[in-house]
């Protein structure tokens, strides 16, 4: 499985196929048994070894947009965006600076100062998109982003992704299981029986 | 970075003041206890400090006149005066009793002091209001603890007084309020027998053979005589000539005159170390369970608190943020916990202490200790909660 910078491919499987796994070793959560894996020219995983500081690499190099938004609830919308570029070490006003542009290009800047229980779904989920954006990571892992929201609003998520990938040439890699995002996908990746298939297809 | 505990303080703040009162509450009756058993030692050395004495001259082998009963001859203090580096000696009664006002009870130290003045061993340094005892009968000078006031007449046994006289801060080890009276009144009070009682050994002195003899008319009046009347004192209370040192005066008058003396040090040991160590111990134990009881309710919020935000938690691991973060975050909330709760007690004592019937004496050094006492229990108490929090898998935010 490769995903090159600006692209986004989906992963979709039926349940218990493995696909949250996947996600979670690509994600630097949890060590995959076997195999392979880069980040750019970077080995982070092969046959055991692993690079040391997965933290960093987590907070430094991968986004990360879940199903649900898991905004933490004591922050306003600006922190919660703000927060893993701090964790980096940014100086909080940049990383406020950096935070609102993001905000603003998801067009939810006139939220900044609300709390997270203020917001409705969608709002919530394009914040949270802002949060796995703010390190400019050169890879995003999105687990299930549009589950919980309408036709309309998740095909605006996925636009809103595509647009960041090529803006900032970003690899997105989206689990779903969402019937009606499945079609704006170039490249698919189906696992079925512990193995990733690959389909071409010319996306809707 | 900005403070993850301070924000969810903020976003949470209702729960935190309402946990925070509530320890401070337990707080407060913890600071408020240990002002009691202050109050307990204070008291004793007031009682030292106001007898103006540098000797306590009491009946041989005896702890008295406080912690036991002493009884010794009313003359001894001409003897005790003659010893050298003696400035002053004059005797005194303590008798703890029921003293009646009008319709009411006053349970108090009734004094009795010898003739003399202001100054004089045994007399209160300094009146509130009214004036010294100035006749030799049935005047009193009372303590602002016992609620008499100046003309108030108050009965003690068979003989009614008048307050002229009010002090302050002038109560026993007990905390019971001083009433200073002359020393022939208290003689009386605490040695005359009742006159059924007085009756009754006037017939057993006449049906004694012995003692009624025919060719020996006044002796059974001399026995009786002898009988009815007191000469025994508690204590005799002695000042020193300054630059006297008190181990030898004391060691003089042990050795010439037969009777026991204690120090002012030695008292003090006597008062703190014996009257009132059960009641020390009591309250140490309360002390104890207290600070159990404070640690286990701010492990228990710290804990729920926690419980509640495992999810943010596996989010905040997941973006990256350390594990010190996430535990200093808990434990700045256990410390903001036990800084609210310690404020709220603080308050409460220093509100509470004044209506309690005895002195509570809150010392700062208490405060200080308490506050540190509670930071340490807070950062402790937050342990489970830390330990909880470290065992999260950043796993758990991604779904599955």
């Amino acid at each position: 499985m490769q995903v090159a910078p600006g692209e986004v491919v989906g992963l979709i499987g039926p349940s218990g196929s493995g696909k949250s796994t996947l996600l979670k070793c690509l994600g630097a959560v949890i060590d995959p048994s076997a195999g392979r894996m880069t980040l750019g020219r970077e080995v982070i995983y092969e046959d055991g070894g692993r690079v040391r500081d997965l933290r960093a690499l987590r907070r430094d190099r991968i986004g990360f947009v879940f199903q649900a938004p898991y905004l933490i609830p004591f922050l306003d919308v600006i922190d919660n965006v703000a927060l893993p570029a701090m964790l980096a070490g940014m100086p909080n006003g940049k990383a406020r600076a950096r935070a609102r542009e993001l905000l603003g290009a998801l067009d939810v800047l006139h939220r900044a100062g609300a709390m997270p229980s203020q917001l409705s779904g969608g709002e919530q989920q394009r914040v949270a998109i802002a949060r796995g954006l703010v390190n400019r990571p050169p890879v995003i892992l999105a687990d299930e982003p549009t589950a919980p929201l309408d036709s309309e609003r998740a095909l605006a998520v996925i636009g809103i992704l595509e647009t960041m990938a090529r803006e900032h040439a970003t690899a997105i890699i989206v689990v779903t299981h969402d019937e009606k995002i499945i079609p704006t996908f170039g490249r698919l990746y189906q696992i079925r029986d512990g193995v990733t298939h690959e389909q071409r297809r010319q996306p809707a | 970075m900005i403070s993850l505990a301070g924000r969810d303080i903020l976003h949470a703040w209702g729960k935190f003041a309402f946990t925070g009162i509530g320890l401070g509450l337990l707080i407060g009756v913890t600071l408020t206890m240990a002002g009691v058993y202050r109050g307990m030692v204070d008291d004793g050395k007031a009682l030292l400090d106001q007898s103006g004495a540098d000797l306590w001259v009491v009946q041989q082998d005896t702890l008295g006149p406080y912690a036991e009963p002493s009884s010794l001859p009313d003359d001894a203090w001409r003897s005790l005066r003659l010893v050298d580096g003696v400035a002053a000696a004059a005797n005194v009664t303590y008798l703890t009793m029921q003293v009646r006002h009008g319709e009411r009870d006053v349970r108090a130290l009734v004094v009795g002091i010898a003739p003399g003045g202001p100054g004089t061993p045994g007399w209160p340094p300094n009146l509130v209001a009214g004036r010294h005892l100035t006749r030799s009968h049935y005047e009193a000078v009372a303590d602002l603890a016992s609620g008499l006031r100046l003309g108030d007449r108050i009965e003690i046994r068979r003989q009614r007084y008048t307050v002229v006289g009010l002090t302050r801060r002038m109560v026993s080890s007990g905390g019971d309020p001083m009433i200073h009276i002359a020393l022939k009144d208290a003689q009386e009070a605490q040695f005359l027998k009742d006159n059924d009682a007085i009756l009754a050994n006037r017939r057993r002195i006449a049906a004694d053979p012995a003692l009624s003899r025919p060719g020996v008319p006044g002796l059974s009046a001399a026995v009786e005589a002898a009988l009815a009347s007191s000469h025994q004192v508690n204590a005799a209370l002695v000042r020193l000539r300054a630059g006297a040192d008190p181990i030898g005066v004391a060691a003089a008058i042990e050795r010439w005159l037969r009777l026991g003396v204690h120090t002012r040090t030695a008292m003090e040991d006597i008062l703190v170390g014996k009257l009132i160590a059960t009641s020390a111990r009591q309250i140490g134990m309360f002390l104890a369970i207290l600070a159990l009881v404070s640690a286990a309710i701010v492990a228990f919020i710290i804990y729920t608190l926690t419980m509640d935000k495992l999810r943010e938690i596996a989010v905040l691991k997941l973006i990256g943020t350390r594990n010190r973060t996430i535990a200093a975050m808990i434990v700045q909330q256990a410390v903001a916990l036990g800084l609210i709760g310690f404020v709220v007690g603080k308050i409460t004592a220093t509100w509470a202490a004044p209506l309690f019937p005895k002195y509570v004496l809150l010392v700062p050094a208490d405060a200080v200790t308490g506050l540190f006492a509670v930071l340490t229990i807070s950062v402790l108490a937050s342990g489970v909660a830390i330990r909880m929090a470290l065992a999260v898998d950043p796993a758990e935010a991604i779904g599955g």
